[in-house]
């Protein structure tokens, strides 16, 4: 996992390849004495080699890879499918609110149900306080000027949802283009809120399979609204609680009665903001 | 609810500019090519060119909710053809376990969605195409976008934006310009047109002073738009009111459609007008820059996924979150010391330390958050406050204490020697727009 943080730009395979060259530079010899008798040339030569014979990867990741491989050594695994499982390890901690992943079923035109995957907001949330440092302090500090959320003040949700293209928009295949929905908290304040950091990512569905679903991407929002506020754990009943290194702040949803007021023919459930 | 044109649309069911009624928001504004203003001896219904806000009849939650209920309850007994004319007029559409029909959520469209301002004015929107238009009139008078294009070239921008390409000056190419023209309406991304719209502002004014045209109208109109956005990045200071925002919009958009009159209205100039109420609501309005950075991500990583037919969402998505909690891990908002550098001059600690004799601690580094709002890097130029409260330009070294920030620079002369020592050097101004 450690490996993950300076090397965004490389694929798994590619990974996967280079661990198992370093695993064997280990075994024939200690590379830092290797290091200390070889000329730059011959060094050169041997990390052109080496760039051959692995897939695809920019420089800075390569660069990043061997610098953490000086510092540090790598770790024992090296198939594809434990770069996978490090991958996974985050979407599968399991929190008080349950994992991070889950998969929301959604009913398509043709009847069957697809399962759509999402990252749960609650559990993210927990988790993000309970690994970020730097994350809950801000909460913290946040709760001392704007107050902490309340059942009387709940702090705003903010929702943001487009459609990414990852390839390039002049070709004709645009088969990985996806809906993309993000959220954040308003009391972050719009300063804060210029950090990517503080938006989380709801969820990454191809558009291809939005448009199969009954009611496209307003049914998708939906769904994910349901899952947020009426899943589970939903904030309406007791909140949800998280740690923040000493001090504990609950999360609610708004439970007025606004929209019976404003229509007193329509519902007489509280409405969510 | 915050996100593109498009994105609210399908959200909210509404149709859009392909409807009679273009605005989500608004029950009786009619799209240009509507006949029924004609047909209205009531005057009940608006053009979507009206800039008079009291003429607007507001939709509110309950009324898009009950359209949405009796397009479903319609959808069973009418024909197709009726159907399309009903939603059409209406400006929503019947979908099927949409968002407005949820039984559970109680979904409110008229207080949640918000336009975004960049998508309004930055993107193919309001801003450029008054600066075309403006352009079109300038370049009767013989003012061309070359003679922008010099003046921009010697405009210097802070770092942060030079790096990432969004200062808009290698824009200005023969066969852009041509396509300018013949479009009127100029053509650039969001970042760049906030970089560059006031050195546009200000290359108009230079222009109209040498030419003697002071009240020109339609650089009074490029003046009022630049006015707007100004009003729009305050507000993440607090500085900006709903009341003084819609008093720059209106007037921005009463001399546009004085000047230009109506040919290149487009819906977003009526978006606009929504903005000022839609910040008094929220208090505040978050522009999608950062939802459109965060975007890179997700497109870097999905570069690398080719197979789509197995668990493609799957996988994007545990790569986000796990690439956000490592991003998490090293986060901090407060002010800091970015790119901190492990070993400084004792020259420059020494002068610093002059110049700051109660700092605690001294950090040096080549790029800081400064503020709340703003980033610096060496090279840059700030305005510091040092001790007494005077103003002065100097290039940047820069040093971060608590509650307040204190800014302080000297540019290395050797500043491509990045790990030799830090000489001291005069300090060189540059024309900023900062």
């Amino acid at each position: 996992m450690r490996l993950c943080i300076g090397l965004q730009h490389a694929c798994p395979m590619a990974l996967s390849l280079l661990a198992l060259v370093a695993s064997v530079v280990v075994a024939v010899g200690h590379p830092t004495m290797m290091a200390a008798v070889e000329t730059r040339p011959a060094k050169m030569a041997r990390l052109s080699r080496l760039r051959g014979t692995l897939p695809q990867m920019s420089q800075t990741a390569l660069a990043a890879l061997l610098a953490a491989a000086k510092e540090a050594p790598l770790p024992d695994v090296s198939r594809r499918a434990d770069v996978r499982e490090a991958k996974q390890l985050a979407a599968r901690t399991l929190t008080p609110y349950g994992p991070v992943h889950a998969q929301l079923p959604m009913l398509c035109h043709s009847g069957a149900v697809k399962l759509v995957e999402v990252q749960s907001p609650w559990p993210m949330l927990h988790l993000a306080c309970q690994t970020s440092e730097g994350f809950s302090s801000f909460i913290s500090d946040l709760c001392g000027n704007v107050g902490a959320p309340t059942i009387q003040s709940p702090w705003g949700l903010i929702m943001y949802s487009d459609e990414v293209d990852p390839g390039d928009p002049l070709m004709g295949k645009h088969g990985r283009k996806y809906q993309a929905v993000y959220w954040s908290i308003l009391e972050f304040g719009a300063s804060a809120l210029s950090e990517e950091e503080l938006w989380f990512t709801f969820c990454t569905v191809r558009s291809v399979v939005v448009r199969q679903m009954v009611g496209g991407m307003s049914a998708l929002m939906a769904c994910l609204l349901r899952h947020m506020f009426h899943g589970v754990h939903s904030p309406s009943d007791a909140g949800i609680l998280i740690d923040l290194g000493g001090l504990q702040i609950r999360f609610f949803r708004i439970a007025t009665n606004d929209w019976r007021r404003a229509s007193p023919a329509t519902t007489q459930l509280p409405s969510w903001c | 609810m915050i996100g593109d044109e498009l994105a609210l649309q399908q959200l909210n069911c509404h149709r859009g500019a392909s409807a009679e009624v273009p605005c989500m928001f608004c029950m009786n504004v009619k799209s240009k090519r509507s006949i029924d203003v004609l047909h209205d001896r009531a005057g009940y219904f608006v053009l979507v060119t009206c800039v008079d806000c009291e003429k607007f009849k507001f939709h509110s939650d309950v009324t898009i909710r009950k359209i949405a209920f009796d397009l479903r309850d319609r959808s069973s007994v009418e024909t197709k053809e009726g159907m399309k004319t009903l939603q059409k007029q209406l400006g929503y559409s019947y979908i099927p376990n949409s968002l407005l029909l949820c039984p559970v959520l109680k979904y409110k469209p008229a207080t949640l969605t918000v336009y975004d301002w960049m998508h309004c004015f930055l993107v193919d929107g309001v801003f450029n195409i008054t600066v075309g238009q403006t352009m079109a009139v300038a370049h009767k008078l013989g003012v061309s976008y070359k003679n922008m294009a010099s003046f921009v070239a010697t405009w210097s921008w802070p770092r942060r934006l030079t790096q990432k390409g969004a200062i808009g000056k290698d824009l200005f190419k023969p066969s852009r310009i041509a396509t300018w023209r013949k479009e009127q309406k100029f053509k650039c991304s969001a970042s760049e047109a906030l970089s560059l719209y006031p050195v546009m502002a200000a290359f108009l004014q230079m222009e109209s002073t040498r030419l003697g045209l002071a009240e020109n109208p339609a650089f009074a109109v490029l003046y009022l738009c630049c006015d707007v956005l100004d009003h729009l990045l305050c507000i993440p200071r607090g500085t900006c009111t709903p009341e003084g925002l819609a008093e720059a919009i209106v007037s921005f958009l009463r001399l546009y459609k004085l000047v230009f009159g109506e040919k290149h209205w487009t819906p977003k100039f009526h978006s606009i007008l929504h903005l000022p109420r839609m910040l008094a609501e929220h208090k505040v309005i978050i522009p999608c820059f950062v939802a459109e950075r965060k975007h890179k991500e997700g497109k870097r990583i999905a570069g690398y996924l080719h197979n789509t037919s197995v668990d493609f969402e799957r996988s994007l998505l545990e790569d986000i979150t796990s690439n956000h909690l490592h991003a998490l891990r090293d986060f901090v908002v407060k002010p800091r010391i970015c790119s901190g550098i492990a070993r400084c001059s004792e020259t420059l600690l020494a002068q610093l330390q002059a110049s700051f004799p109660d700092a605690i601690s001294l950090q040096v580094g080549k790029r800081a958050k400064f503020n709340q709002f703003n980033e610096t890097e060496v090279g840059d130029i700030v305005l510091a406050q040092i001790g007494e409260p005077r103003r002065g330009c100097r290039n940047l070294w820069c040093d971060c204490r608590r509650r307040r920030s204190v800014l302080f620079g000297q540019q290395a002369e050797t500043h491509q020697q990045r790990k030799a020592t830090f000489q001291v050097a005069a300090c060189r101004a540059r024309a900023s727009p900062a």
